[in-house]
């Protein structure tokens, strides 16, 4: 089978959106959460074999590799009904089990010293698929493990498999209240420069969005993790529904990722989804054709990125997809296109053709959706650069201070200098003014300014 | 009432009555009463109980026998015969009275000379020839009796016509009373060529001198002294056998060929045999008076059409006539018979001395008018030659235009109705068995199979449905026109369905198919009613059984590239191969690597998975087009030309689908190609999108260089992104705007299609509209497009060439400095590297990148181009698509 995924979850974050992902794979399959085949799923037309495979008893085991360096969540998932999902070798605990401290640092020595382990569970993963298409990872990049141990292994999956994908779904700290972690900018920044130089694709899930649609769309006073993770895992399970469930186009990663991302630095993407869940009753009035879809999918509010008001009014979308799921008339795309592109409703980057792709996708049977139609937007827009600008404020603040740096400098990594640090900030920099220059004519003769300080 | 007659008469009441203990004779000992030995009083009473009963209104004729007896003082065996001599003989009345009523009515027993003309309606038998105005005194069991025998008689002579017996055939005489039919002779014809064809009939007047009449006519007695009344009488016993074709002396036959002049003896009678307008016409003996010559004058005409009738008759008996005229003629000879029983009637009455010359014409008026209407309507037929559907045309057209005469127009609706009942057998045959009975070729629909026998190979499932059954519009009967289409396809589906192994059974209801001039809704309805069920039985066999659906979903998934992930596992299995020149490729390996990927991808659910296989096209995808536009057909084998070694093996690349039979009639080698076409247009698409991901990917690596450096190869990335773009956008056009729509429309169609045809037209439909928006059919475009994909592969492989050289080689020296390690100094080294290495690489990408502009500018011209030429196509979308963001808009000739 091609195209396959190897799902890696990493820290607390990255396990329990992979926990709700899988959790809903298999209720999209029709798989039971001990991996056994519903009876009413066994002739469907889904490609099962893309996220998960069939051991000898022939039962569904995800390939999924979860890693973590304390064991609370990962313990929280073996007491769950999903416990016998798993395969147990590919859940690997630190012995130690002391955490990562919420500290990059830690987490990225104790990734480099655990890589034996933790490489012997991929490649046996990878190994053991017939045509892997990459690796799909599971982080957030504000505390300890996901980012620090995360950090490491991308670097290390981009070396030991070059021709491989690496995905990210990287979670964005929230900006709309005070994290108790206190070296998160540090964190961030650090793991901002591998997403930038180690990863193909990042899906950014920002916190700070997600947050606000659950209290201002859902109508939830204080999102619970679990509920904010179900909207995560919606996204993911949707995003990846084009590879599941087969049809004309965007079959395989690298088709659904590539017409998405023109130059290699630009790869990260931001989602919208619609409806969100309140939104029945607007939907009820009627018919929800392909054109409110994809228009309502253009509007800001319905983004999982919270890009902050963009003043200049200068960015523009470089790239745009749209998976749209439910009954809708395939006659109606291209007049929605025509309408968008006559009505001028989204703005392009002005330097290359571009254009939204519809791809009309399946959805699951065995879900029960009170939405008719459903759309997810994967779009490359210049403006998440403000997320990386904003990141580079807070570590500027605390850089300039210096302040809690000595967590850091206990690491071998950053016993001597911190020019880690700088390196990175300059990457991170230099990847937020390609995302301005994109937004220009001149892009294609742009070069990166260097602040020398 | 002579002696045997009423011996017969008894003889019948005896048969009738089942009674075995006594015979005719016994009874009519006893009624005669020779030696007194019966009283009165028994002899009625032995009438009553063994007389009374089987006779038709035997009670009213009983009372009146006993009346005779008793009151008038008659003698019992004279009142006997006078109430058998005016009664019918019938199985047993007393119950059956009231129900018998209409068919005495309509018999012309009994019937006055002024009572109205009535037309038989009889149930079963033709509308009576005979004038009902005639007072017939003879007895209504003589006339059916002589009918009887004269069928006979007929029916053996019709034996006869041929035979050329020296011995002269003489009819058995009937112990009837008629002296004329006594005295009908048959003549073999000695003197005429013993040919098939057309022969006078022999039992109608001789023009032969050299023939000996066994039974010479008296020879001609001088009328001339004669007075008139007298004169009359014999004139009208000659005419009245002259009527029914026999010579007389006083009015004499004389032969005469239509349009030809020639007078000559030897000359007609040669000619005769060629010559289908033949006409009799008649001499008359200078003695007779000339008021009489008058009269006869009105009525020999009547002698003409019945001559005229026989010919016909006998000239449609050959079977090369076919069906329809022999059912014909079998109809005007009951008509004759009929004809034969006025003429004895008549007779008789002039035995008796009550006919006279204006009494005759008055009563011969009727018959006249209707078998000139018969002569001529069967003139007609003869004259054009007409035969089988076009006969029933030419009656059907002429039972209008005898609308005005009623009793011609019931005769010729009668006439009709026998002529097609050969026609409608047939008919019934093909629409409600699919089986075409049709020795004599006289059906609409004709069966290629049987000129010409076809092997079933491929071709013969292509040009099954289009030209297995054809209708021959010439041949087709008036009053099926508005059906002939419904006809033809309700065989052709009985047809399918049977070659399928599968029973037709339809229920007629016992329904009879006839042919009826009033109530076409009668035939009509059964046709139409044979036509839903043939074609429901085809679209259950069709969608159910055979599952149609099935077979284009999975024809859609492979041919269409519905199933996107089989196709990239395949190609990624075969790309290799397929790379190479046509002529490299390794047809087997193809084969091979199709079943790995089918039994290994999601396809291994499909079940009709097998029929697919993999083919290469000796040429590309332009030719293939071209011919399918060209000649619309493409069955003919693939000429076994040389691979042109130019083309790659992606280029030539195609599936096959094999399908069994009877889901070829509609996925034939014909509609497979346009699949193949579309296929070969959108797998050609998909490889270079495969290629340039590809780039992509490896591409990738430079997300690890320094922006700098990244700038230098900027260039070539947005490059490969806009021929991605275009690439995608293409295939999104092709498979989300045109191919999925109009399948989307093709479904609903078929799942209100109500018969087959439908289904054909739909699926042609879906085909055409797909290769019409995909832009196949216009080969300008076509071209610009192949060219711009071959440009993508150019590009692709120069990026993967120079990726070795350069993107690696930095990649390598990067990679062997780590990270952490002091990187102030590697800038510049690979700056100074690049510098002196990427000249030629940024003036290739360059390069590409203005070629690559121009074919694609190029390209929207064409589309607009055909855009303003056809409005209601989808084209302009393509080109808001690939320039959704006014990119090229500066470009194009036409601000849109």
């Amino acid at each position: 089978m091609p195209s396959e995924m190897i799902t890696l979850q990493l820290g607390q974050c990255g396990n329990q959106i992979g926990f709700e992902f899988w959790k809903r794979l298999c209720l999209e399959h029709g798989i039971s959460p001990s991996g056994v085949l519903e009876d009413f799923a066994t002739d469907g037309p889904d490609r099962k074999d893309v996220f998960f495979y069939q051991a000898d008893d022939d039962h569904y085991i995800p390939r999924a590799v979860l890693l973590d360096l304390e064991p609370r969540v990962i313990h929280t998932i073996m007491q769950s009904q999903y416990a016998k999902l798993y395969n147990p070798e590919n859940i690997y605990l630190s012995k130690d089990g002391g955490g990562a401290g919420n500290n990059w640092a830690s987490g990225f020595s104790q990734g480099e010293k655990l890589q034996e382990e933790v490489f012997d569970i991929i490649d046996r993963e990878a190994d053991g698929s017939d045509s892997l298409e990459g690796f799909v990872l599971c982080h957030s990049i504000a505390g300890g493990t996901g980012s620090g141990m995360g950090s490491y292994i991308m670097e290390r999956l981009s070396d030991h498999f070059p021709k491989k994908l690496v995905q990210t779904y990287s979670v964005f700290p929230n900006q709309d209240e005070i994290s108790d972690v206190v070296v998160q900018p540090y964190n961030s920044l650090l793991t901002l420069r591998r997403l930038t130089s180690c990863a193909d694709c990042v899906v950014v899930l920002d916190n700070t969005a997600l947050n606000r649609i659950a209290t201002d769309r859902l109508h939830i006073e204080n999102p619970s993790f679990t509920q904010i993770n179900t909207l995560v895992s919606t996204i993911m399970s949707v995003s990846t529904t084009t590879l599941r469930y087969p049809s004309y186009m965007n079959n395989n990663l690298i088709g659904l990722t590539a017409p998405l991302i023109p130059t290699p630095q630009l790869h990260f993407l931001m989602t919208g989804y619609t409806p969100l869940t309140t939104e029945t009753d607007i939907s009820n009035v009627r018919k929800t054709t392909v054109l409110d879809v994809m228009r309502r999918l253009l509007q800001p509010k319905n983004m999982m990125v919270s890009t902050g008001p963009d003043k200049t009014n200068h960015h523009c979308y470089i790239s745009i997809l749209n998976i749209i799921q439910g009954e809708v008339d395939p006659t109606q795309v291209h007049k929605s296109l025509q309408r968008i592109r006559e009505r001028k409703l989204a703005q392009f980057i002005p330097w290359g053709p571009a254009s939204i792709q519809v791809a009309l996708s399946r959805s699951s049977p065995y879900v029960q959706s009170s939405h008719r139609v459903s759309g997810l937007m994967l779009a490359n827009h210049t403006s998440i650069c403000s997320l990386f600008e904003r990141a580079l404020n807070q570590y500027d603040k605390l850089r300039k201070r210096g302040a809690f740096l000595d967590q850091f400098r206990k690491e071998e990594m950053f016993k001597d200098d911190l020019h880690e640090l700088d390196d990175s900030r300059d990457i991170v920099d230099s990847l937020v003014q390609e995302y301005e220059a994109a937004t220009r004519h001149d892009y294609l003769q742009w070069q990166a300014k260097k602040d020398i300080e | 009432m002579s002696e045997s007659k009423l011996k017969r008469k008894f003889e019948d009441i005896v048969a009738k009555s089942g009674n075995t203990k006594i015979t005719g004779d016994q009874l009519y000992l006893v009624f005669k009463n020779p030696s007194n030995k019966y009283t009165t009083e028994k002899i009625i009473q032995i009438a009553k109980t063994y007389v009374k009963p089987y006779l038709l209104d035997g009670d009213k004729l009983f009372q009146q026998y006993e009346t005779n007896i008793k009151k008038q003082q008659m003698n019992p065996f004279d009142a006997m015969s006078f109430m058998l001599s005016n009664a019918t003989v019938v199985k047993h009345t007393i119950s059956q009275h009231q129900q018998q009523k209409p068919q005495i009515a309509s018999k012309p027993t009994n019937i006055n000379i002024d009572s109205k003309i009535t037309i038989r309606s009889d149930t079963i038998e033709s509308p009576i020839l005979c004038s009902t105005r005639m007072d017939l005194n003879t007895p209504e069991i003589i006339v059916s009796e002589i009918k009887e025998k004269l069928a006979q008689a007929t029916q053996q002579s019709n034996h006869q016509t041929s035979r050329s017996t020296s011995n002269p055939y003489i009819r058995q005489s009937l112990n009837s009373s008629s002296t004329l039919i006594q005295t009908r002779k048959f003549v073999s014809s000695t003197s005429l060529p013993t040919v098939n064809m057309n022969p006078i009939p022999t039992w109608t007047f001789s023009f032969s001198d050299e023939v000996i009449l066994p039974f010479q006519m008296k020879m001609p007695k001088p009328i001339v002294g004669l007075p008139a009344s007298s004169q009359e009488r014999q004139i009208i016993q000659e005419l009245l056998y002259t009527l029914i074709g026999i010579n007389g002396s006083l009015i004499i036959p004389k032969l005469k060929i239509a349009s030809n002049d020639s007078k000559d003896e030897h000359t007609f009678v040669n000619n005769w045999l060629e010559s289908r307008c033949i006409a009799v016409e008649f001499d008359l003996n200078e003695q007779i008076t000339d008021s009489i010559k008058d009269i006869l004058k009105d009525i020999l005409p009547l002698a003409n059409y019945y001559f005229k009738l026989q010919y016909f008759i006998e000239s449609s008996r050959t079977p090369e006539s076919g069906q329809v005229l022999q059912a014909l003629s079998a109809a005007l000879s009951k008509l004759i018979d009929d004809y034969y029983g006025s003429i004895a009637q008549l007779e008789s009455i002039h035995l008796r001395g009550e006919l006279n010359l204006h009494k005759l014409l008055f009563y011969l008026r009727p018959i006249i008018t209707t078998m000139e209407t018969i002569t001529r309507t069967c003139g007609k037929l003869q004259e054009q030659n007409l035969r089988g559907g076009n006969v029933l045309t030419n009656l059907h057209d002429s039972i209008s235009l005898f609308s005005g005469d009623k009793n011609s127009q019931q005769i010729l609706i009668h006439l009709t109705q026998k002529a097609a009942e050969p026609y409608m057998e047939i008919l019934r045959q093909w629409i409600f068995n699919g089986i075409i009975q049709d020795p004599r070729g006289e059906f609409f629909v004709e069966d290629s199979e049987n000129k010409q026998p076809m092997d079933k190979n491929e071709n013969y499932f292509n040009e099954f449905w289009e030209k297995r059954y054809i209708i021959l519009p010439d041949k087709i009967p008036r009053f099926l026109d508005k059906q002939s289409d419904m006809i033809l396809r309700t065989g052709k589906y009985l047809n399918i369905v049977r070659e399928c192994g599968k029973r037709v059974i339809f229920n007629q209801r016992g329904a009879d198919l006839k042919f009826s001039h009033t109530d076409e809704n009668n035939y009509m309805n059964l046709i139409t009613d044979a036509y839903s069920f043939a074609s429901k039985a085809l679209m259950e066999l069709i969608l159910k059984d055979n599952d149609l659906m099935g077979h284009l979903l999975s024809v859609k998934r492979y041919f269409l590239l519905q199933q996107g992930d089989f196709i990239v596992q395949f190609m990624e299995a075969c790309e290799h191969e397929l790379m190479k020149s046509v002529d490299k490729v390794i047809p087997m390996r193809l084969e091979n690597l199709l079943e790995l990927t089918l039994r290994l991808s999601s396809a291994k659910y499909d079940k009709y998975q097998d029929n697919l296989s993999t083919f290469l096209m000796p040429f590309d995808i332009f030719t293939q087009m071209s011919k399918i536009i060209n000649s619309n057909n493409t069955s003919g084998p693939i000429d076994e030309v040389d691979f042109d070694s130019n083309l790659t093996g992606i280029e030539c690349f195609s599936f096959d689908y094999k399908t069994a039979w009877p889901i070829t009639i509609i996925l034939n080698q014909l509609t497979i190609s346009k699949y193949q076409i579309i296929f070969r247009q959108l797998f050609y698409l998909k490889h270079v999108e495969n290629f340039l991901c590809r780039v992509w990917i490896a591409n990738n690596n430079a997300k690890k260089f320094d922006h700098g450096t990244s700038e230098q190869y900027r260039a070539a990335f947005t490059l490969r992104q806009r021929m991605m773009n275009a690439v995608q956008n293409l295939e999104y056009y092709m498979m989300i705007e045109v191919i999925e729509p109009v399948w989307h429309v093709f479904m609903q169609q078929i799942s209100k299609a109500k018969n087959f045809d439908d289904i054909l037209t739909y699926h042609e439909d879906f085909l055409d509209k797909c290769l019409r928006n995909c832009m196949l059919k216009e080969p300008d475009v076509l071209r610009c497009i192949m060219r711009m994909c071959s440009h993508c592969i150019g590009f692709c492989q120069f990026i993967e060439e120079a990726q070795r050289h350069f993107i690696d080689a930095e990649l390598s020296s990067m990679l062997s400095k780590s990270y952490i390690s002091d990187d102030s100094s590697l800038p510049c080294n690979y700056d100074q590297k690049e510098n002196v290495s990427t000249e030629t690489f940024s003036e290739k990408v360059n390069h590409y990148d203005t070629n690559f502009t121009q074919q694609t500018v190029a390209l929207l011209n064409k589309i607009h181009e055909i855009a303003e030429k056809n409005h209601s196509e989808k084209y302009i979308s393509l080109i808001h698509r690939i320039n959704f963001n006014h990119f090229y808009s500066d470009k194009l000739n036409t601000n849109q």
